[in-house]
């Protein structure tokens, strides 16, 4: 048994939904520092001081694909209700607006790794007529950065 | 389960231009599509209504196509098919539009137009209010039509929220509605808001409370997972949250649209032009069994069209699909219209069952073409299928053994398994369309509760079987005799009514359908395959007597069980399970003797036929009234039925009799059952032992002391 468990929410982004629907442009290049930076934004704001302290000792930003804009984000289990309520808060990265909607939630890294994978090829297959070779060696690379997740 | 976001606004256009304002336009689009491609499967366009209403409010609310929403998102099909995996909804679900009207009250006049006889309202799917101030909120909870009470939460509120008001729409089954993205605003507003609605769903408790977005621009629509966590902010748990979104949703439309669109909550109306045809050769009933429940009849989308209409390339398609698709239906159908006699004619299942059973005994070579013509008209049941495959093979089993002159007891089995057939189709309908869609299904399902007001009625006969007698009612094997007596005496009389006799053994056999367990097929199977070399009724009965009562005995008690985990609304359980229990062990009992009975002709059948007749007139002779009933049949052949069932009961009777050891040893195992029984019955006296007990133990302490 484990005494201290975590929960790894797969979150999708939509930048700017307003504009393109399925979020083909990228008006803005999607990266751990800048998603974490708006979500502990959102905590202070809506759960304070007090919430952002409790929730910052595992809340971290795993993994970002700026591609597909998929994103895994880890938080105890005990403040993963409010981290996701914050997240759903979430409604601008900088001045881009953004809505993130959540696919999976898993009590481990590698269920979660899994279906990462999984949706990744997806959505890369539903995105990848208009992709350049620049953007497909990216995406490589990320999908071998999510092979070595670990906790 | 899907998820449903019904506050899709609408701007009305302009009272000067006739089009809806482009932006407004691309804004609904996008807002459709975006709650499409987060997995909801039906949204509600939500035009508000300030200020008088008039004719002019009433629906013009164009739903939107696929072509349009193609044009928006060109890969929107497989994105939705993504979500919708992730969400356990299947891909297949239509994706559903309504209309909505909601209404700001102010005063009270402005109420009393919402009633159920306004055209402007009618012309919606759904009717929102959203009061403004104390007696409208009244009005709305305790009188007015409406299907949703929709408040503001996020200024300061206008009025209070009542327990007790809130509690009286909850009962009158309205439904509230907290939007979501008041939530997204800003801060300021979210407090606000949280604040109010907590109140709402405190009083609530998660009853009849609808979530929507309510989004005024795409930003604001989330998926509906995050909405559901969201509601925890709330004070909502994450199973009401997810029934508020879904299961209320789905529940208030399927009860509206009832309203809106069937007569009296029962009977569907449906409009068929003077060029479409009408019969019932066709198969109405699967398409009423096909009928959608949630289904506004238009706007709805299926995923795959979606995925044609793209594929179409020319992303242009303006098409857009029922869920059902009656013109396919209607085509096939001949040209002669609507005629009462095509429905008199061609509907066998609602008609009682003795006119088949009459041509049953007259050509019983034709038994097995109307035994397939009953399984041609059940097609719909597959279940049914089987059971009438069983009987076929039983036939046959009966034809192999019994000889032309015993066409009549061919007969009886025949009757009694078609009723069987018959009337086991039904209850299955009964089960099915517990909202009773159609007229015919009406009648169907009024059928089959005369049936089970004829089981009651039979189900006293029920108490002829001695096992059933030995174990309820402890009594001596005299007395036993004595009420199989009496309620022979019920039955004869009963047996004038032909309805009752012949429902009394179909719904005995029906039970058989109902139950997987089958022991009493079993049973028949075992006593038909008996060999000839039976010299009398009596040894017979021995040996089958105590193996069939401890069969039952079991039976009983797994059937009762199952009745109860199926849950029939409309019939009265604990009653019906314990009176099918009875009638199982009835129609094993009175199917065995049947069987008894055939090979008895059997044996018989070197005599002439007259003498066969004696013989049993003479296993009659124990009772008078019995007498009567063979004669009675005798004279009438056409009701077979009250034959089989006088016949059953006479040799039931002659087994009573005739084994008086039999009955011996049946009283041994009376004393016991009773004696099985006892603990339960001594139960209430427990008190009186526990204090004789307790006096026991305070004297022993008494002891210690001294």
């Amino acid at each position: 048994m484990v005494g201290f468990k975590n929960r790894y929410m797969l979150m999708e982004v939509f930048l700017d939904p307003d504009k393109d629907l399925l979020g083909e442009g990228t008006p803005i290049i999607l990266t751990q520092f800048n998603l974490s930076k708006a979500i502990k934004d959102s905590i202070l704001v809506n759960f304070g001081e007090c919430g952002l302290g409790s929730s910052l000792g595992s809340f971290q930003v795993k993994y970002v694909n700026p591609i597909t804009k998929l994103c895994i984000v880890r938080s105890s289990r005990e403040e993963h209700r409010q981290v996701w309520s914050a997240i759903t808060l979430v409604k601008s990265i900088g001045n881009c607006p953004v809505v993130l909607n959540l696919l999976d939630i898993s009590g481990c890294i590698r269920a979660c790794k899994e279906t990462a994978l999984k949706c990744d090829k997806e959505k890369f297959e539903q995105s990848s007529k208009s992709l350049s070779e620049e953007e497909i060696r990216q995406m490589n690379s990320c999908l071998e950065k999510i092979k070595l997740l670990e906790n | 389960m899907g998820f449903f976001d019904l506050s899709i606004s609408y701007n009305e256009p302009p009272r000067s231009g006739g089009k809806e304002v482009a932006g407004g336009k691309t804004l609904r689009l996008k807002l459709a599509t975006k709650a499409m491609e987060l997995g909801y499967v039906g949204i509600a366009h939500n035009r508000s209504i300030k200020g008088v209403m008039s004719e002019k409010d009433s629906c013009t609310i164009p739903l939107l196509t696929l072509g349009s929403l193609i044009k928006v998102a060109p890969r929107l099909t497989s994105s939705v098919g993504f979500h919708r995996d992730l969400l356990g909804v299947p891909r297949a679900t239509p994706f559903r539009q309504y209309t909505r009207l909601t209404v700001h009250v102010e005063s009270n006049a402005q109420c009393l137009s919402l009633n159920s006889g306004n055209p402007v309202l009618k012309s919606y799917d759904i009717i929102a209010v959203r009061p403004m101030n104390q007696n409208v909120f009244d009005y709305a909870c305790e009188k007015a039509e409406v299907d949703m009470i929709s408040i503001d939460f996020t200024d300061k509120m206008l009025f209070r929220l009542k327990h007790p008001m809130v509690q009286a729409a909850i009962k009158r089954g309205i439904y509230f509605e907290i939007k979501y993205s008041d939530l997204l605003v800003d801060a300021q507003t979210r407090r606000q808001v949280i604040s109010n609605a907590k109140l709402l769903v405190d009083w609530t408790r998660g009853k009849n409370l609808i979530i929507s977005s309510g989004a005024p621009s795409v930003t604001e629509i989330r998926g509906p997972n995050d909405v559901i966590n969201l509601m925890s902010l709330l004070g909502l748990s994450t199973e009401k949250a997810r029934a508020a979104l879904s299961k209320n949703c789905r529940n208030m439309i399927a009860k509206l649209l009832k309203k809106k669109r069937f007569h009296k909550e029962a009977v569907r109306v449906e409009l068929l032009s003077s060029g479409d045809t009408f019969s019932l050769e066709q198969p109405l009933s699967g398409d009423c069994m096909k009928w959608d429940p949630l289904s506004s009849g238009e706007g709805d989308m299926l995923l795959d069209d979606l995925a044609k209409a793209f594929d179409a390339t020319n992303a242009v398609a303006h098409k857009s699909s029922k869920a059902i698709d009656f013109t396919s239906v209607l085509d096939g159908l001949p040209k002669h219209g609507f005629r009462v006699e095509d429905i008199v004619g061609t509907e066998p299942l609602t008609q009682p069952p003795a006119a088949k059973v009459t041509d049953a005994q007259v050509n019983t070579n034709q038994v097995s073409e109307v035994v397939m013509a009953v399984a041609a008209s059940s097609d719909d049941n597959p279940q049914e299928i089987e059971t009438i495959s069983q009987i076929d093979m039983h036939m046959s089993e009966d034809d192999t053994k019994v000889e032309p002159t015993t066409n009549v007891l061919r007969g009886e089995a025949i009757t009694l398994r078609k009723c069987s057939a018959s009337h086991g189709q039904g209850f299955l309908v009964q089960n099915q369309t517990a909202a009773s869609f159609t007229l015919i299904r009406c009648t169907k399902s009024d059928a089959a509760s005369d049936v089970s007001m004829n089981i009651e009625a039979t189900s006293e006969g029920g108490s002829l079987s001695p096992s059933k007698s030995d174990r309820v009612i402890p009594q001596s094997p005299v007395e036993v005799i004595n009420m199989g007596n009496t309620t022979s005496d019920e039955v004869s009389v009963d047996e004038n009514n032909k309805e009752r006799a012949t429902t009394g053994p179909a719904s005995n056999d029906e039970m058989h359908i109902t139950e997987p367990g089958d022991h009493a097929s079993v049973d028949d199977v075992k006593h038909i395959a008996e060999p000839e070399h039976h010299t009398s009724i009596a040894d017979e009965m021995k040996t089958d007597c105590p193996s069939e009562a401890n069969h039952e005995e079991y039976m009983e008690v797994t059937v009762e069980d199952q009745k109860r985990e199926t849950g029939d609304s409309n019939i009265n359980l604990p009653n019906l399970s314990s009176e099918t229990t009875d009638l199982l062990r009835e129609s094993g009992k009175s199917l065995s003797p049947e069987a008894v009975g055939q090979d008895h002709d059997q044996v018989q059948r070197l005599e002439s036929k007259e003498t066969e007749l004696k013989e049993e007139e003479a296993s009659v002779s124990y009772d008078n009234t019995f007498e009567i009933t063979m004669e009675q049949k005798k004279v009438e052949e056409s009701t077979i039925e009250d034959k089989q069932e006088g016949k059953s009961e006479t040799i039931h009777l002659a087994q009573v009799q005739s084994s008086g050891s039999n009955n011996d040893t049946r009283s041994g195992k009376t004393q016991a059952k009773r004696r099985r029984v006892r603990p339960p019955q001594l139960l209430p006296f427990m008190p009186f032992l526990l204090q004789s007990r307790f006096k026991r133990i305070s004297r022993k302490r008494k002891h210690g002391r001294a």
